[in-house]
């Protein structure tokens, strides 16, 4: 799951690979054009054009799949997560009705597709407004923010939610999720290298997704209850956190003394 | 030591082999033989190749089942066959593949989910399976009668099977069905961009050249329009490929004997199936036409013995 992602080390701070990618990327388009208007033409146009690839790679390579996607969420609303949707995508840019067949998955290739977006819209939304906030504050933006990119689907979340619980689709959000939380968690500038960085990862990604599963029951008003909900998940594993801390300490001093006693009974040498 | 691929040969193969020479022994006569149209059209392939001043005998070969034949021949060879066995096809289709190839056909056709209104051209349609589990796909799902089909056939005794089904259906006399006559690799009557979805269905194999026939196909797509070929494939897994070896050589040809009274039609098929190129060289094919693969761009069914192909118009 991890295989591609590879930190590199600039200036003696760790970058996480998607992080100094999407910066890579951005000076290659830069570098390309030479005066300072072009410059400023071909970024807002490297933006517009910077669709998130398709699950499944068309061969050889082609935009049309990732333009038929983009143009087909506007249609989950009224068809849900289905191969309908896709097929009402492909009409608008004047293919026929079939042309969802270039998504074998159906509908949990538009999810995943959609899953993949909004974590990487998420990333360069929140990416240069850190500065100046607490961990917990930036982990509390990153979750907002997500969610909020969730928002216009809400009333049909639940139906994607019940297509990835299906078994041959589980390891796909799986994967995504754990992608999102690792990036919140570096945003937030977790440097953690133990067993904290596995144990701050599931604890995100336990709240992240029971607070998504409250917001599809949500029925508040700009949905504050979903945003008091969050806050007090985040507030529990601030407790939990340190709970963990003391169970580890204990756990860690009671290990070290049984020890101590077995090689003082002259069991093993350690 | 025996080495395991040394054990499957001596198993598996080694009859096979021998099997195969003695049928193409052409001095033996074989006690089942009894379609002497198939053998007169073997003789006068002997012939053509023994006397150099015959035209054919300058023509690049090409194969028919493991036999090699000048390319003007093949059709002629394929058209035989064909005629031999069209009143039983759908009989024997049943028989062989143990009526797995109805489950195929549905899967295709569900892979396809086409939606109202579109225009299929089922090319070497001849009795119809897919055309049939199209429009009954988008009467059942989308309660659609505008969807349209074309059943294009070479050979005119096979789609005449085809057309007496039909015409016991409701479909019968409407507008949703037309048959046409015509050469999957020379569609002259049929204008460019004009279908969504192009199917051939166990047709590919039997076409000369099928490089045309992909090409051909993509010309008469529409924009976004799919190409879907259900045909045999290889086999990987080595246990189940002795087996379906052992049942398609041994077995296929008697059955054909016994339902159909015509064990070398059946010969020829078996053969052809080996003769076809494996699921990723035909997907480098479909690549080769212009066509656009998505994924690997084929399904395996039943463990490969038959794949279903796609390639998009982009």
């Amino acid at each position: 799951m991890f295989k591609q992602k590879t930190a590199c080390i600039h200036q003696g701070n760790v970058i996480q690979p998607i992080i100094w990618r999407n910066v890579l990327n951005k000076q290659q388009n830069t570098r390309k054009f030479t005066s300072a208007a072009e410059d400023l033409k071909s970024e807002n146009s490297v933006n517009e054009q910077t669709h998130t690839p398709p699950p499944t790679p068309p061969n050889p390579p082609n935009p049309i799949p990732a333009e038929i996607l983009r143009a087909s969420l506007p249609f989950v609303n009224q068809y849900g997560w289905t191969i309908d949707t896709l097929a009402q995508g492909a009409k608008t840019l004047g293919y026929p009705y079939i042309s969802h067949g270039l998504f074998p998955r159906g509908g949990a290739e538009l999810i995943d597709y959609f899953l993949e977006d909004c974590r990487i819209k998420m990333t360069n939304e929140i990416f240069d407004k850190m500065d100046g906030l607490k961990v917990h504050q930036k982990i509390r933006f990153a979750c907002i923010t997500r969610l909020n990119l969730t928002k216009p689907y809400i009333k049909k979340w639940s139906e994607a939610l019940a297509i990835m619980a299906q078994p041959n689709n589980i390891p796909m959000p799986i994967e995504h999720l754990a992608k999102l939380v690792d990036d919140m968690w570096y945003l937030a500038g977790d440097k953690s290298a133990d067993m904290n960085w596995y144990s701050k990862r599931a604890i995100l990604a336990t709240i992240y997704t029971s607070t998504e599963l409250y917001m599809t029951q949500d029925t508040s008003p700009d949905y504050i209850g979903t945003f008091q909900f969050l806050d007090r998940r985040l507030q529990d594993s601030a407790t939990f956190g340190r709970l963990i801390g003391e169970i580890n300490t204990f756990a860690d001093f009671a290990v070290k003394s049984t020890f101590g006693i077995l090689s003082s009974k002259g069991i093993g040498r350690f | 030591m025996f080495s395991r691929i040394q054990f499957k040969r001596a198993i598996f193969f080694r009859p096979i082999i021998a099997n195969s020479n003695h049928i193409y022994n052409k001095g033996l006569r074989r006690p089942f033989s009894t379609s002497l149209k198939l053998q007169l059209a073997n003789t006068t392939v002997n012939f053509s190749e023994q006397q150099p001043q015959h035209d054919t005998s300058q023509e690049p070969k090409t194969h028919f089942g493991f036999k090699s034949v000048p390319e003007g021949m093949k059709e002629t060879l394929v058209g035989q066959v064909f005629e031999n066995v069209a009143t039983n096809y759908d009989v024997m289709n049943d028989a062989m593949s143990l009526g797995v190839h109805r489950l195929w056909k549905d899967h295709s056709v569900r892979t396809m989910a086409p939606g109202p209104g579109t225009k299929l051209l089922d090319v070497a349609g001849g009795t119809g399976d897919i055309a049939m589990g199209f429009l009954n796909y988008c009467k059942e799902i989308h309660g659609d009668t505008s969807a349209q089909v074309t059943l294009l056939d070479i050979n005119p005794k096979m789609l005449e099977v085809g057309r007496q089904r039909f015409a016991k259906t409701p479909y019968h006399n409407t507008s949703q069905v037309t048959f046409e006559i015509g050469n999957a690799e020379n569609l002259l009557s049929i204008p460019s961009n004009s279908y969504d979805v192009y199917t051939i269905a166990f047709g590919i194999r039997n076409c000369t050249h099928i490089d045309r026939v992909l090409r051909e196909a993509f010309r008469v797509l529409k924009p976004g329009g799919r190409f879907m070929c259900l045909e045999f494939g290889k086999v990987r897994n080595p246990l189940i490929s002795s087996i379906y070896n052992l049942y398609s050589f041994q077995v296929i040809p008697i059955i054909g004997q016994v339902i159909a009274a015509d064990r070398d039609s059946y010969q020829y098929l078996v053969e052809s199936i080996r003769q076809f190129p494996s699921q990723e060289q035909f997907a480098e094919m479909i690549k080769k036409a212009g066509f656009t693969i998505v994924g690997e761009g084929w399904e395996d069914l039943t463990f490969g013995i038959a794949a279903l192909h796609s390639g998009f118009k982009l």
